[in-house]
């Protein structure tokens, strides 16, 4: 009988705990204290901030006592970011009162799919970090709040319009507001330049490129001791190629959006592009990809290879893996001469999400973190470019060589926005396009196959 | 007091007792399935027949489903993907969980430290696992290539050669075998002594033993780990995801079913769609589970009374 009541008393007090754990969870995360982790960041620099915008926004004076508590998410979570992002956090909270913003880092395998489930379920945060490529894209399926209604002419006019024309959406709204750009250029190893006797400046097209690749190659027998340049290693892709030798989108027609894969331009530079690869053959092609895709090896930073494609943050990643290798950096040569020098890069905006609680206050967040001062900031600590048109070469950030040399990079940048109507059309073609990047095909054939694909493709989601 | 409570209710019987003592034990269970699964599962059923993408519902009929079969070009590609490694994985694994159970029962010595070192992988799960298996597999100096350098073969490139690719996969899972295997080796140690004896005596072989004693008992559990096996093959995500960084690079060959899925669902925001992909891919696992239940009649050996 005596056992009969303790299965009783436990069956109930599991039951009980049960109900109570059902009942807590869905507790929306609002209720989240403001937590200690801004009062991490050092607080003499963030006064700093604080004091070079003095006052940015008289309106927070309308002190009601009412402090709007505010959620701002993005994934930089690591110790070269995360101290300076909390830096800017805690110089907002100090330049008005009406708002407190809480850095929320979330990594960046889960942050997105997050952040949809949370506008879902009509609770989202109040600013999101998020790509600039895909602005159009989100504002378009209804996940963001339009800023019109707080942007004023000034800050529109502080931006490059490039960048600004990539946050509005299909309306002719504007969505977000660019926080970094980035580029792509060829990191060079100097010393090897040196040896070689090349000069980076005599690099301008495709073909003082590949000259210059082979004399920078050293092979000793079988093994390559040295390798000059591989295209698609690093952070350039084939897609990066294609941009440069068409000066512009080279899959699609941007405007008519229709396929144009197999064009004669796009069959010359692919098989420009599989020949540098077959220079040194699969298997050593193999051997850097998988170092370079484990993460673990940088065959750039230990000298194995003399040219990269890379975009702008690979800058810092050196400073960490190689802080000793002597490096420049010169922007993509052309295909043809007097073609352009053009690369794809992308970014990172700020926006509010769809249903967001207080659309003006995350603005006013956005626009602290996207204003002059700040952007100065981010850049001198994190290595960042900004989108701003109004930096000139006085500022402590443009004054290294390697900034100016990116900066030169930056000035011939197109970013890669897919068509709403075109969306997910690389999953198609991409693996097609590989099979001649891997000489599984010819570089013709793999081409004539995407422009099919991408065909059927325009015509099956109409 | 409880026993009150139910004396109130009418439940005098010690057989409605028990039933009721049963719901109370499975409850936590249950209000998990009916609050957290099944819930949306309907839900996911209902909005594969829309066009939705999270935020706006459309209802639009069979046409996900049309569109699956007839218009989507990386549908039967990432299917096809998926049953490659599917046919490739599960008779390895089971034929590798039997043989290393049968090796680890006999008394050799180490026994205990062996049959550590083959389950260790099971309780290593993760994408740390994956960043392993990057290193081990890396063309020029991982651990695998060198190994088969040692007696002359030159190892392929795992992971950046399309053919290799789900090989590569395989053979991670092939490292993994270890939670089978003590499933094999439990009911291994249930088989009487007596049966090999008495076919010693009769003068039959080791395989003979093997074969006709050794098979046929262990075949309920080759069954149960053949049929999860399957479920297990068709959900085959995180290797594509980790290896190809989400886009089943190299040339497609790691595109798996709910690769293609997931990028449906959360990259190109159809999720109606994906829910539709979801459910065919229930009602096929569903009906390979059936026809592997009807088959095995035939092959599983049911001590009486077991099951029917």
């Amino acid at each position: 009988m005596k056992k009969k009541v303790l299965v009783t008393l436990l069956t109930a007090a599991m039951t009980a705990s049960m109900l109570a754990g059902c009942g807590s969870s869905p507790a929306p995360a609002e209720t989240t204290p403001a937590p200690a982790a801004s009062s991490e960041a050092a607080p003499e620099e963030s006064k700093e901030v604080a004091e070079s915008t003095p006052a940015e926004t008289p309106a927070a004076a309308e002190d009601d006592g009412e402090v709007v508590e505010l959620e701002f998410w993005s994934w930089w979570s690591s110790e070269a970011r995360k101290p300076y992002v909390l830096e800017m956090v805690d110089g907002f909270n100090a330049s008005q009162s009406k708002y407190h913003v809480t850095y929320v880092d979330i990594p960046w395998g889960d942050i997105f799919t997050k952040n949809i489930a949370q506008i879902a379920a009509g609770n989202p945060c109040d600013i999101m970090a998020n790509n600039l490529e895909e602005v159009a894209f989100r504002a378009e399926q209804g996940q963001v709040e339009p800023l019109d209604a707080y942007l004023t002419d000034d800050v529109k006019g502080a931006f490059y319009e490039q960048y600004l024309d990539v946050c509005t959406g299909d309306d002719g709204s504007i969505y977000a507001l660019p926080l970094s750009v980035d580029t792509r250029g060829i990191y060079y190893n100097k010393a090897h330049f040196e040896e070689a006797g090349i000069n980076p400046e005599d690099i301008q097209t495709w073909d003082d490129l590949t000259e210059a690749a082979r004399k920078l190659d050293k092979k000793n027998g079988d093994t390559w001791e040295r390798v000059g340049f591989i295209p698609t290693l690093g952070n350039g892709g084939v897609d990066t190629w294609m941009l440069n030798a068409n000066n512009g989108p080279a899959w699609f027609d941007p405007e008519t959006c229709e396929a144009k894969v197999n064009t004669d331009t796009n069959k010359e530079a692919f098989k420009w592009v599989r020949e540098q690869i077959e220079v040194y053959g699969m298997d050593e092609f193999n051997e850097l990809s998988a170092a370079f895709s484990s993460g673990m090896q940088d065959p750039f930073a230990s000298g194995v290879i003399s040219m990269l494609v890379h975009t702008s943050a690979y800058v810092s990643s050196l400073k960490q893996n190689a802080p000793d290798l002597e490096y420049g950096v010169i922007p993509l040569p052309e295909f043809k001469e007097g073609n352009g020098h053009l690369a794809n890069g992308g970014g990172f905006v700020l926006e509010i999400p769809k249903g967001a609680k207080c659309p003006e206050g995350s603005y006013e967040f956005i626009k602290y973190v996207t204003s002059k001062e700040t952007q100065d900031f981010l850049s001198t600590s994190l290595g960042d470019f900004s989108a701003r048109n109004d930096f000139d070469d006085s500022t402590e950030f443009f004054k290294n060589p390697i900034t100016k040399e990116i900066a030169k990079c930056l000035e011939e940048t197109n970013t890669l926005v897919v068509p709403n109507a075109l969306k997910g059309y690389q999953d198609i073609i991409n693996p097609l396009v590989e099979e001649g990047t891997l000489g599984l095909k010819s570089t013709d054939e793999a081409l004539d196959n995407a422009q099919k694909a991408l065909e059927d493709f325009i015509a099956n989601n109409q | 007091m409880f026993g009150a409570i139910l004396t109130k209710l009418g439940i005098k019987k010690r057989q409605g007792r028990e039933n009721v003592y049963g719901y109370i034990f499975i409850l936590p269970w249950l209000i998990g399935l009916l609050a957290f699964t099944l819930g949306p599962m309907i839900f996911s059923f209902i909005t594969s027949f829309a066009d939705y993408n999270m935020l706006k519902i459309n209802f639009v009929g069979l046409k996900n489903y049309t569109h699956m079969f007839t218009r989507d070009q990386l549908f039967w590609k990432a299917l096809k993907n998926t049953a490659v490694y599917a046919v490739m994985n599960i008779p390895l694994i089971t034929a590798g969980g039997v043989i290393v159970a049968v090796i680890l029962n006999k008394s050799v010595f180490g026994l205990r430290t062996f049959r550590t070192i083959y389950y260790l992988p099971s309780i290593m799960v993760g994408v740390g696992t994956y960043f392993l298996w990057m290193l081990l597999l890396n063309p020029a100096n991982g651990i695998v290539n060198s190994a088969l350098a040692l007696i002359g073969i030159k190892g392929p490139a795992w992971l950046t050669d399309p053919a290799w690719t789900k090989p590569a996969i395989v053979l991670m899972h092939v490292w993994g075998l270890g939670g089978q295997m003590l499933l094999y080796l439990a009911r291994l140690q249930s088989i009487p002594q007596d049966y090999y004896e008495a076919a010693s005596l009769d003068g039959a072989s080791g395989l003979k033993k093997f074969t006709k004693i050794t098979v046929p008992l262990l075949s309920p559990i080759i069954f149960y780990n053949l049929t999860i096996g399957i479920i297990g093959a068709f959900q085959v995500f995180q290797e594509g995801y980790i290896f190809s960084g989400g886009d089943g690079k190299p040339a497609g060959s790691l595109l798996f079913y709910n690769l293609h899925l997931w990028n449906q669902a959360f990259k190109n925001f159809k999720t109606g769609y994906a829910n539709a992909m979801c459910w065919f891919l229930f009602a096929l696992v569903m009906i390979m589970t059936l026809i592997n239940q009807k088959v095995s009649k035939k092959w599983v050996y049911e001590e009486d009374g077991s099951n029917d």
